[in-house]
């Protein structure tokens, strides 16, 4: 598989799982900020065994919120520190990661996947995922949400 | 009827405790546990007649619950059912082998999760 088809499989899991499981509507990223904005992190899964990799999303405190509160049916309101541990888009990446793998590579392979981590973004480390091939970009609402994939 | 939800995911313990709301389930018969050890707990305690567990969890996965349940006996008592998004055929085997019949794949919408837990809330009735 060559990485146009496997970021159309990529692309394709994002948008259905956060369409339909976080009701979040996406739209292309017209331009990716040049800058790492204010408020992001970064969500990472990692794979190992037959395949080994680590999936990434950069997200908005925001963005998160949203997932959550749209999941969980919770007002966001009532979120205060505990949004602060991004579960919603942690749940989110956990969803997508498999989904994605199994689309790649079936379902045969003995992959295993870790917890979701958060991980502080620096300028550095969005600079770096944006260089990367496997990387989907969309907008929620006007904020920037990107998912990478990097196999290793 | 006492149900069982273990996610590390707080947004999935309230989705799934929402979806059940819609059945007629109250707050008080469902318990929550955010990783595989604190699940372990409350099951030991006994009186669980459905568990839905997640597989990637803290402490302890939910493939170390099922083997601990399934040496235990307790398979035979609780109806569990599987929410994870992993396909992975190895892990499902091992789960089938250790009596797991039940399956949801997320993302699942509420009306899924309900439809099994009507069938399973008559099973345990019978």
């Amino acid at each position: 598989m060559n990485t146009e088809e496997s970021l159309q499989i990529i692309q394709k899991v994002f948008l259905d799982v956060l369409e339909q499981y976080a009701f979040l509507l996406l739209d292309p990223l017209e331009k990716e900020p040049e800058t790492l904005p204010e408020n992001f992190v970064q969500i990472e899964l990692s794979f190992y065994g037959a395949q080994r990799g680590v999936f990434s999303m950069i997200i908005s405190q925001e963005v998160n919120n949203e997932i959550e509160a749209n999941l969980s049916g919770m007002d966001p309101s009532t979120f205060s520190n505990h949004a602060r541990k991004f579960d919603g888009a942690k749940e989110m990446l956990n969803i997508i990661g498999p989904h994605i793998l199994t689309d790649l590579f079936g379902n045969e392979e003995g992959i295993d996947i870790s917890l979701p981590q958060q991980k502080s973004l620096d300028q550095e480390t969005w600079k770096a995922t944006m260089r990367e091939p496997l990387k989907v970009g969309m907008s929620a609402n006007g904020t920037p949400l990107i998912l990478t994939m990097h196999i290793k | 009827m006492k149900i069982l939800i273990v996610d590390d995911s707080r947004a999935i313990r309230f989705f799934v405790q929402k979806s059940l709301s819609m059945v007629g389930i109250n707050e008080s018969e469902i318990k929550l546990a955010e990783d595989g050890a604190e699940g372990i707990k409350i099951l030991e305690a006994g009186g669980i007649d459905i568990l839905f567990l997640d597989i990637n969890l803290p402490k302890l996965n939910g493939l170390g619950v099922v083997e601990r349940m399934f040496k235990s006996g307790d398979m035979e008592k609780t109806k569990v059912v599987i929410i994870s998004s992993i396909d992975n055929k190895e892990k499902l085997e091992f789960l089938k082998s250790h009596g797991v019949k039940h399956f949801l794949r997320k993302p699942f919408t509420p009306e899924k999760l309900t439809e099994l837990f009507l069938k399973l809330q008559g099973e345990t009735k019978q």
